[in-house]
């Protein structure tokens, strides 16, 4: 028992200097993060069937490979306006919860590391999605809590 | 209790889990002679591990003496099998390896009993006295799992148990044919005893309790001290209903309810206990529906039926093939022949050994939908241009060998989710046994084809359509004997389930030759209950198709009357739910028939794929009755019904596709567009479309997971382009359709109700 508990107190005095990596991405000129191990593929637009009577934000369907998932739309998700796909848009496919959905964003950036400690969890946020907010170089990243997102994703 | 003793082998040191150790090498055993008796003399390869097994529970310390030493023994004689000197008789060795380990595990179980009272692990009923012989009619049955189960284990537990149950009811049935088959007789044994050592190793006490009492019943079969006939038969089967009960409420306790005590448990137990007591007795009230091997002899004319029977009546405890072969009635060659006759006709085209993998199904349906995409990724690179403009005949031959491969490829794939139909037709053929015997009739029951592949998933829902069907013809249609008899019938009535292949259908019909459906009570009940005016003009199977109409099931007078019609409605609608249909064709007086027609899989659809604006949508062809082109004379506006159109005399609802799902950009206009016609259950409607693009066979699956149900759309699927395609359902967009021009009738009411050009 005893070496349990010491193990324990050993993990929980890491943490803090835990890093964990954030997969980032632009909507419209703001930058938001994802954790990487709920990540599955990044792909370019696919043929979207639409499906009648779903939210908006609700893209609709796409074949990834014989899998049918859903994708929806974040821009729409967020309440900010719809702006035609560029070349640079893509899908972020995440799995949360045996969920696997498609993420529509403008763009992907890259791959943060964050320590735990930069992280800023105790903000009252306009929104439940976020996690938190990662400061990176002096910069805010919005860092997503994807079981919300697909949560009410449907 | 522990027979620990003064051995001076403390070389193994004593383990943590001492207090199950006893416990543990029961089970040990159990599984050791389950392994055995699964053993086929020639196959020594599987010996070895076996031996392994029995040379460890002879060396284990924890395990009590007198079981090391029969262990000790078994181990001896495995060896004279396994190092050549009776490799001739492995057989015999196997069952004399087996005698012993029967020993030891009654040993084991004394001994165990001893331990349990004294050592009380649990707490037990303060109540309960010391040890006694009839321990067994007390067995307690705790409402809850034990505490400390093993979920993962109880759920394999269940699933593996009625594989068991399953193949034991079968076998149990063969039984009922030829009493004689000892292949039968320990199939059944197996079941009992694997349950029985799982169950126990589970800490599931009223199964192991149970199941031990059925498997000393099959045991005295196996040994021929009883004959499995009459009330053996019955005991054995209503044990087999016990433990698949018993195994049922596990698996309900599993989701929480609770464990629930057939009602027969108790009753069942102690005459498992002591049957003769109990006044079971081998004797057969009706006789059996296969000729018995006498029989057989008899009407081959080898021997004289009074012979046969101074031989039985003689040697009731032996099998009377035996019996006649060392009388020197019979040959042997005969004998052997006629049981082999005998056999075919238990098990028609049973196949033996039958290799097979387990594997977990949504791995298979990952697999084929790998393979559905390989077939769109190959049939893109074949009409890519470079393969297609016979420029480069090289790469074409290329393209079209892995097309080849690819077909065949998806062949396997889809027919690797098929199982043959026995299953479900011999619970039919249980259930026919049951049925004729509360209803006091004589039916007999033949089936043809149950090798018949279908999907896995069909299998378990056509079962409820099929048993409704079954109780239908055996209550209703088999007459009494003797009305049958009155009417120049056998006695017997026959029932005949017959399964084929049929295009891309599975064809099941069942045939009874029972009194058929009456015609005229039919159209009397149909007229009284306003399903139609009069039957002028209808064909005999319209007629009959009647009782399918819902309303007409509630009928009690003309269930009573013409014998049809209990819920027959449903049956209809489980059929139309799997994409199936059902028809009746009846002689009076002569009998009736069933025919279901059941697409091959659930998986794949049938479909028409439809324009509507920018989307693409698939309807199942099943409900499609035709397409065309309305003239705008067809068309009309009613109050308070909305659009109309006129089709050959009938006039059916109009609904819009592209109003239900809101879809932009579409024909407006009917007479530019194409109608649907679209029929389910009794429901008609047509459906507007822009156009059609084509029939496409689609693997349908449901929606993913995090989208919310959609109305009007059962699922989706993948259309030859890679692109998705929704499936529609027919009868919630019906639905959807009346219930918009409800809400819309009730808001303007004042539309013309002259017909009227539409746009």
């Amino acid at each position: 028992m005893a070496q349990v508990v010491r193990t324990l107190d050993r993990v929980e005095e890491n943490a803090d200097e835990n890093v964990r990596s954030f997969l980032t991405f632009l909507l419209g000129s703001e930058q938001y993060g994802v954790e990487i191990l709920k990540v599955q593929e990044i792909i370019g637009l696919l043929p979207i069937t639409r499906v009648p009577n779903t939210r908006s934000h609700v893209k609709g369907l796409v074949n990834l490979r014989g899998k049918i998932l859903m994708v929806i739309d974040l821009r729409l998700r967020f309440g900010m306006e719809a702006v035609e796909p560029t070349e640079e848009s893509c899908i972020i496919f995440v799995r949360v919860q045996k969920i696997e959905m498609g993420l529509i964003v403008d763009k992907v950036s890259d791959v943060l590391d964050i320590p735990e400690k930069d992280i800023d969890k105790d903000q009252t946020f306009s929104t439940d999605c976020l996690l938190g907010i990662g400061k990176v170089d002096g910069k805010a990243r919005l860092l997503l809590d994807l079981d919300r997102v697909c949560e009410v994703g449907a | 209790m522990k027979s620990k003793k003064d051995k001076p082998a403390p070389k193994e040191e004593a383990r943590s889990d001492s207090p199950d150790s006893a416990a543990t090498s029961s089970v040990r055993l159990n599984d050791l002679a389950a392994r055995l008796l699964q053993l086929n003399g020639a196959e020594t390869g599987e010996l070895e591990p076996i031996r392994e097994e029995l040379l460890e529970l002879a060396r284990d310390t924890e395990v009590r003496e007198e079981v090391r030493t029969l262990a000790a023994e078994a181990l001896l004689k495995l060896d004279e099998l396994l190092y050549g000197k009776r490799a001739d008789a492995a057989d015999a060795v196997l069952a004399e390896v087996n005698a012993i380990l029967g020993n030891a595990i009654e040993t084991e179980d004394a001994a165990e009993d001893e331990t349990e009272t004294v050592a009380s692990v649990e707490p037990q009923t303060p109540a309960s006295s010391p040890v006694e012989p009839k321990r067994v009619n007390e067995v307690k049955f705790e409402p809850e799992l034990p505490p400390d189960a093993d979920l993962d284990l109880l759920r394999d537990f269940v699933t593996e148990s009625l594989e068991q149950i399953e193949a034991a009811e079968a076998s149990l049935l063969a039984l009922e044919v030829d009493p004689d088959d000892m292949e039968s007789v320990n199939t059944v044994f197996r079941a009992f005893h694997t349950i029985k050592g799982t169950s126990g190793f589970l800490g599931l006490v009223p199964i192991k309790e149970f199941a031990h009492g059925a498997e000393s019943l099959l045991s005295r079969v196996r040994e021929g001290e009883v004959r499995y006939s009459g009330g053996y038969a019955d005991l054995s089967l209503r044990s087999v209903d016990v433990i698949k009960e018993l195994i049922r409420s596990i698996d309900g306790a599993l989701s929480g309810e609770e464990l629930v005590k057939p009602a027969e448990y108790d009753e069942l137990l102690a005459i498992l206990c002591h049957p003769e007591d109990a006044g079971i007795t081998d004797e057969s009230e009706s006789t059996d529906a296969t000729p018995r091997l006498g029989d057989l002899l008899v009407s081959q004319g080898k021997l004289q039926r009074e012979e046969v029977e101074q031989i039985v009546s003689g040697k009731a405890s032996e099998r009377i093939g035996e019996a006649l072969v060392r009388s020197g009635k019979a040959k042997t060659a005969d004998v052997a022949q006629s049981l082999r006759t005998q056999r075919k006709i238990a098990h028609p085209g049973e196949s033996v050994g039958d290799a097979s993998v387990r594997v977990r199904t949504d791995r298979l349906d990952r697999l084929i939908d790998m393979v559905g995409e390989l077939v769109i990724a190959h049939s893109m690179v074949a009409q890519d241009e470079t393969v297609a403009d016979g420029k480069h005949q090289d790469l074409s031959r290329k393209a079209s060998q892995v097309g080849k491969i690819v077909r065949e490829l998806q062949d396997l794939s889809m027919s690797l989710r098929m199982v043959p139909l026995k299953p479900a037709f011999q619970k039919v053929n249980r259930l026919v046994r049951d049925l004729s015997q509360k209803a006091g009739k004589k039916v007999c029951l033949e089936t043809q084809g149950d090798d018949t592949e279908i999907d896995r998933n069909m299998v378990d829902v056509i079962r409820d359509p099929l048993v409704h069907m079954v109780r239908n013809a055996i209550d209703h249609g088999i007459e009494a004997p003797e009305d049958r008899v009155a009417a120049g019938k056998l006695e017997e009535g026959h029932i005949t389930l017959i399964a084929s292949h049929s295009g891309g259908s599975v064809v099941v019909e069942l045939r009874d030759d029972g009194k058929g459906l009456n015609k005229e009570r039919i159209i009397d009940k149909a007229v009284r209950l306003g399903l139609i005016d009069s039957a002028t003009g209808m064909s005999e199977s319209e007629i009959h198709n009647l009782i399918f109409r819902p309303g007409f099931s509630t009928a009690e007078q003309v269930t009573e009357v013409s014998g049809r019609g209990v819920g027959m409605d449903v049956v209809r609608r489980n059929i139309e739910a799997l994409r199936g249909r059902v028809d009746i064709t009846s002689e009076f007086g002569r009998g009736c028939c069933f025919k279901m027609v059941l697409p091959l899989t659930m998986a794949i659809t049938d479909g028409m794929l439809v324009q509507v604006g920018g989307e693409r949508y698939i309807i199942p062809t099943v409900s499609i009755v035709k397409t065309f082109r309305p003239q705008s004379e067809q068309l009309s506006t009613i109050a308070g019904r909305g659009e109309m159109v006129m089709l050959r005399g009938e006039l059916l609802p109009l609904y819009r596709l592209h109003r239900l799902l809101n879809i932009e950009n579409s024909v407006e206009d009917p007479t530019r567009g194409l109608l649907v016609i679209i029929s389910i259950g009794e429901a008609k409607y047509g459906l507007l479309v822009d156009e059609l693009l084509g029939q496409q066979q689609v693997v349908a699956k449901s929606l993913p997971k995090g989208i919310s149900k959609v109305k009007g759309v059962s699922g989706a699927a993948i259309l030859g382009d890679g692109r998705v395609g929704l499936i529609l359902d027919s009868s919630e967009l019906g639905a959807i359709a009346r219930q918009d021009i409800l809400d819309v009738g009730t808001e303007t009411t004042l539309e013309t109700v002259s017909p009227a050009m539409v746009n």
